[in-house]
């Protein structure tokens, strides 16, 4: 609840440039859909994301744990940002890349993904599109 | 009868013009049943039942139903050429035809002259079909693709078969009935097996438990001896039992969520819960509102058709959801059209009126891919997604709503049983002619006004099936369709009457029609007086009691004082809008229909709505054991996340989003897509629907039916936090939010055909703990729900299991602009 | 101010957007937006006579039930006023004749149409064009850029090259009753809105830019007066920078791009009409 209000703040202050949440497919969905909605590309690191225990790749791209959003803060904006959420379970994951595609870096430190955008956003539409 | 002759329009496109329609229905075809045409035309025919002039034909022909640069048109002649076989598809009588309808109305522009009731316009269409087919193929195309069976009849005709000078007969879908109308007696002085035979041959789901309980009311002698003195019949009349019936129905009285429910869990440690309803949501607000003290939001919770909560100081916002699933499943475009349309009345008939901002939507289907057989009597998931979008479609888009929010869930296990939820917001002026908005009473002395429709045999449960024989002519009950534009027109008028202070209470006219309707509003007086026989028919040949409880569509009850009532008649009038004095509401105490003058229904308000006895369900918890999988067997993260982004419930669902305006009204500031290209998901939506301010509402739902495999406890909570978090990052505050609930279930109480009720009854219970649970932690008061509880699906072999639920913030944040 | 400009939305049957209209045409500078539910007309309480700017907001006659305003145009041709000899479309066509203004936004545009009021060429008042269903067959939400004819006569689009607007319909398509009548409306410059590139430069017929596979890619016709206009996407939907679906994310003026076409119609009837 203290993150969702913080993050009501973080909102009206205007230092968030987007947000989704995590929901079905976890990271690695709301991260390919943030990257291809938004036209840009992300770098992730994955040994960034805070976890129970030992988990794998997979594991920490799609789990569906509750209560978690992703959002982009400009560089101008970082500070307050964390200084905001100071104390919360908050991480930085990466960044936002003008080269329109999505970078995952694995818990062995090795690239898991890399993927264009538009390959990405080409999967997602196709399934319902001629409905 | 009828000595009319009918007569025929029929316009088809020109040579040269492409058939849109046409083509589609050829892919379709193709589609869905594999069957590959050459080609696919449609032609469009109204067949005009009344006695119209020839130069009065041809001016309805060539004005309003054609379109002179792309269609030709003939009387009484054919245009169809050049096909193998013909199927004409029109509507089975009684069925709603909108553009029947307005064609009536066009005509009675054109000529100045006024149609008999009896008279009307149907619409039907001709399909051409070429391509190597036979008969048995074209009556498959027609039953299983063009028409829909229980509210649409078809002919099929070759091409050496067809009249090429004549065409096919004028045979307008006229509604036949000898009956005469009567009030039937009914001697409940008989044995238990009896009683449920009476309870199960009218359709009235009343148990032992009910039948018994009125049987001992109308034995009463001191019954008897008021209903002596006031000229009443001493046995139970068909239109009381039918009252009473729909009054204690599981849908009007929420008979599970109200039930005494023995609960036990996983450790044997046993509870009493006294109503699931006031223990865990009427409690959870309770104690928020409290806990909230003057930062309190709500203003009208659980007593209205849709929850009211505080807006800005000038309005309050009020929001309903509602599920529509059997109706859907039978008829997939009608119900979810009745569904979207019928959810529209209940925040428009909240407090004293509002009007409607936004809709919502959810719905859960098996996959449209689906390929597996299926039972019998199921639609395939393919035809039921394309039937309920389209009817959300037009439900919400004709009526200038937006749908600005909404979910496609699939799961196989919804084949047996789609769910389709509507939601619905509205405002309301925070204070109306010196009083809050939301509140509403009807006075002794008011008037009852029905506004809106005529009343048919829509909706009603069927009885008819059992008691008169089916035949071509008999009006179709089970399936209703709605008409958003009757509907429009009913809302301009009403909201002009609200402004002017012109009633006293407004509710809508849903599940059990009149009956409840006017049975609720008259508890604010305690009594009414109402006339059946001054209620507007679609037909003739109604039942008293069918009248009463009709579920005929796009009607409102209104409470008029007397020295308003030539007012707002007059200006019905003038607004083509159809409004009707009933009777009156009166402190009697009696529950009392007339007909003719001879009394339909006698019954004490008090009995009626606190006779129901409460229900006793056990339920029982145990924890079932998943296999976990291993990772071992899982693709790379690349791939994973291909097959993720392509799986039907994540994948880009922009199809449905586009076909629904959710722009209109100018207020949606947080578009359902987004993004640079404007096609990427948006997690809710924010409205903004003051043009003067900037305050706005976001809105966004959760729903995680899979979790109900492993705890029900913790698909509630999931769904209540997913449910949280859409909204708030679409930047909705939650310091300012409010909840509805909304369950779908298998049926949960035990019985021969639900032999795990007790679990599935034990999944309710821990559903509703966590909805108490989590919405206490959040701060989230609910303010209106709905509970669908017969999910269930049966065919010889399998019962679909399917349970799950739904929360739905809606709320508001205060700056828009940052 | 001695005279006010007064517009008027009409209401009813199944029009939907009556007030983003209204609201439209106050914040262009109106000093009285009324919006007026037909009955009232045609009871007689409220005359045309009385406005200068007449609009006919988007929505579903009738729920489009005969094709899209078709029972709405007949209603209006023949419904009486009460206590006059005149139909509606007797006191619309005085209204034209008195060189106010009309303009028609999406059903209201098809309304015009089917009445014969656009593109009225040389005065011809039946209906020769029309506006049918969209080549994909189905009902879409979703903005498109247009390119404004800039010799147009069009007096609500003066001084604009292009504007980005929502379209929010199923029927569309506009076709003419010949090629012929299609080279005269190009010739006098009356297609004056067309489905174009985000360059508001090159026209196009590609879906989904332009969204209904309209003739000649047209989106908005004007009577060779340039007072009567109608179109299909909806100007009253972007009149603030919310409106627009990438608000959050662009830079753009306070104002929306749809308001434009009412302050050019506003400034027309101070300047000519008052």
């Amino acid at each position: 609840m203290l993150r969702y209000r913080t993050l009501n703040r973080a909102q009206q202050a205007g230092l968030i440039a987007s947000c989704h949440d995590l929901s079905d497919g976890g990271l690695g969905v709301a991260a390919a859909e943030t990257a291809f909605a938004g036209g840009f590309g992300a770098q992730i690191d994955l040994r960034k994301v805070r976890c129970q225990g030992d988990l794998t790749d997979i594991e920490v791209l799609y789990s569906e744990s509750q209560s978690r959003l992703l959002v982009t803060v400009s560089e101008e904006n970082a500070a307050e940002f964390e200084k905001l959420f100071a104390g919360q379970q908050v991480s930085l994951l990466g960044e936002v890349t003008v080269e329109p595609s999505l970078q995952v870096i694995g818990m062995e430190g090795t690239v898991i993904i890399d993927r264009e955008n538009s390959v990405l956003k080409e999967v997602w539409q196709a399934p319902l599109r001629e409905m | 009868m009828a000595s009319r002759t009918a007569s025929r329009i029929v316009v088809a496109l020109k040579d040269g013009v492409r058939d849109a329609r046409g083509e589609r229905v050829r892919r379709e075809i193709l589609e869905y049943l594999k069957i590959n045409l050459d080609s696919v035309r449609t032609i469009d025919i109204y067949t005009v039942d009344s006695d119209l002039s020839d130069d009065e034909l041809l001016a309805a022909a060539q004005g309003p139903f054609s379109d002179p640069v792309i269609q030709e048109f003939t009387v009484n002649q054919p245009l169809a050429e050049d096909f193998d076989l013909l199927i004409e598809v029109g509507f089975r009588p009684g069925v709603t035809d909108n553009a029947g309808r307005t064609a009536r109305e066009a005509i009675q522009y054109l000529t100045g002259r006024c149609f008999a009731d009896e008279e009307g316009v149907y619409t039907s269409v001709q399909y051409l079909l070429k391509g190597d087919l036979d008969k048995a193929t074209a009556e498959k195309i027609a039953a299983d693709f063009l028409a829909n069976g229980l509210i649409q009849r078809w002919s099929i005709v070759s091409r050496d078969e067809f009249d090429v000078t004549k065409g096919l007969p004028a045979q307008p879908p006229r509604v036949v009935s000898s009956a005469t109308p009567e009030i039937r007696e009914i001697d409940l002085e008989v044995s238990d097996k009896e009683l449920m035979q009476i309870s199960r041959d009218g359709m009235l789901a009343l148990n032992l438990e009910e039948m018994l309980e009125i049987k001992a009311f109308i034995a009463d002698p001191e019954v008897q001896k008021k209903r002596a003195a006031a000229g009443v019949t001493s046995q139970l009349t068909d239109a009381e039992l039918e009252a009473l019936a729909q009054t204690w129905s599981e849908h009007c009285k929420h008979k599970i969520f109200s039930a005494k429910i023995n609960y036990e869990d996983e450790t044997g440690k046993k509870e009493t819960i006294d109503s699931l309803f006031k223990t865990f949501i009427v409690g959870a607000t309770r104690d928020i509102r409290a806990a909230k003290g003057d930062k309190d939001i709500c203003l009208s919770v659980f007593k209205d058709n849709a929850g009211v909560i505080k807006f800005t100081d000038d309005w309050s916002m009020v929001y309903k959801v509602e599920t529509h699933n059997s109706p859907s499943a039978l008829d997939p475009y009608g119900g979810a059209l009745t569904g979207i349309v019928g959810c529209n009345r209940d925040p428009f008939g909240t407090g004293r009126g509002a009007r409607l901002i936004f809709n919502t939507d959810v719905f859960c289907f098996a996959s449209p891919f689906y390929d597996k057989p299926l039972p019998p009597r199921l639609l395939h998931p393919r035809r039921i997604f394309d039937g309920v979008v389209e009817g959300v479609e037009h439900g919400g888009n004709k009526s200038g709503i937006p749908t600005v929010n909404g979910s496609l869930v699939f799961d196989d296990r919804f084949a047996g049983k789609p769910l389709v939820y509507c939601g619905c917001a509205a405002l309301m002026p925070a204070q109306l002619h010196g009083r809050p908005g939301h509140e509403k009473k009807a006075q002794v002395g008011d008037h009852i006004v029905m506004v809106g429709g005529r009343v048919g045999k829509d909706g009603i449960h069927g009885a008819t099936f059992s008691s008169e024989e089916l035949n071509e002519d008999s009006p179709v009950t089970a399936v209703q369709i709605g008409d958003p534009i009757t509907q429009r027109r009913m809302f301009d008028f009403l909201l002009i009457t609200r402004d002017r202070g012109l009633y006293s209470a407004i509710t809508d006219n849903g599940a059990g029609g009149l009956s409840s309707s006017v049975g609720e509003m008259a508890e604010d007086t305690g009594g009414f007086e109402m006339h059946l026989d001054r209620i507007p028919l679609k037909y003739a040949g109604l039942q008293p009691w069918e009248i009463l409880i009709s579920e005929a569509q796009e009607r409102m009850t209104i409470a008029v004082p007397p020295e308003h009532l030539e007012e707002f008649l007059a200006l019905s009038r003038e607004m083509d809008v159809e409004s009707t004095d009933l009777g009156t509401f009166t402190d009697s105490g009696y529950y009392h229909c007339l007909y003719e003058g001879k009394s339909a229904t006698y019954l004490p308000m008090e009995f009626l709505h606190e006779g129901t006895p409460q229900m006793q369900i056990p339920a029982k918890w145990e924890i079932k054991t998943h296999t976990e999988p291993t990772v071992a067997d899982l693709p790379s993260a690349d791939e994973a996340l291909e097959t993720l982004l392509a799986s039907l419930n994540i994948c880009s669902k922009e199809c449905v989003v586009r076909r629904y305006d959710h722009e209109v009204q100018g207020a949606t500031v947080q578009k359902p897509l987004t993004g640079v290209d404007n096609d990427g998901p948006a997690d809710g939506s924010v409205v903004r629907p003051l043009f003067d301010s900037f305050a706005g509402i976001s809105t966004a739902h959760g729903i995680c039916p899979r979790y109900s495999d492993i705890d029900t406890y913790h698909m509630m909570a999931c769904a209540i936090d997913e449910s949280l978090r859409n909204y708030v990052s679409v930047g909705g505050n939650v310091d300012h939010v409010a909840g509805l609930d909304n369950f779908c279930w298998c049926d949960p109480v035990e019985s021969d055909r639900t032999p795990d009720g007790q679990y599935k009854a034990a999944q309710l219970v821990r559903a509703n703990k966590a909805l108490y649970d989590y919405c206490l932690a959040f701060g989230v008061p609910l303010i209106s729900g709905k509970d669908s509880m017969k999910n269930d699906y049966r065919c010889a072999n399998s019962i679909a299991p399917l349970s799950h639920s739904e929360s739905r913030p809606a709320g508001w944040f205060d700056r828009l602009v940052s | 101010m001695t005279q006010q400009v007064r517009a008027i939305v009409i209401s009813g049957n199944g029009t939907n957007c009556e007030r983003e209209v209204a609201n439209a045409c106050m914040l262009a500078g109106a000093d009285v937006a009324d919006i007026v539910h037909i009955s009232r007309l045609l009871a007689g309480e409220v005359n045309l006579n009385d406005y200068h700017f007449l609009n006919f907001a988007g929505g579903f006659l009738d729920g489009d039930d005969l094709g899209s305003a078709k029972a709405g145009a007949n209603r209006l041709r023949h419904a009486q006023v009460a206590n006059s000899e005149q139909t509606l479309a007797d006191q619309i066509l005085e209204f034209v004749a008195s060189g106010k203004l009309v303009m028609g936004v999406c059903n209201g545009f098809q309304l015009m149409v089917k009445m014969g009021l656009l593109p009225a060429l040389d005065g011809d008042q039946r209906q020769n064009t029309t506006l049918t269903f969209n080549d994909g067959g189905r009902f879409e939400d979703r903005w498109t850029y247009l390119k404004v004819d800039t010799d147009s006569p069009c007096v609500f689009t003066r001084g604009l090259e292009g504007i980005y607007l929502p379209v929010r319909h199923g029927e569309g398509k506009f076709v003419t009753e010949s090629d012929t009548l299609l080279q005269q409306l190009e010739d006098h410059h009356l297609s004056v809105l067309k489905y174009c590139e985000a360059d508001y430069q090159n026209i196009t017929m590609e879906y989904p830019l332009n969204p209904n596979g309209s003739t000649a890619a047209v989106a908005g016709l004007c009577d060779q007066t340039g007072r009567i206009f109608g179109l299909m996407p909806h100007p009253e939907a972007y009149v603030h920078r919310t409106h627009h679906p990438r608000w959050t994310r662009e830079e753009l003026p306070e104002e929306g791009m749809g308001l434009w076409l009412y302050k050019n119609a506003i400034t027309f009837i101070r300047e000519n009409l008052l």
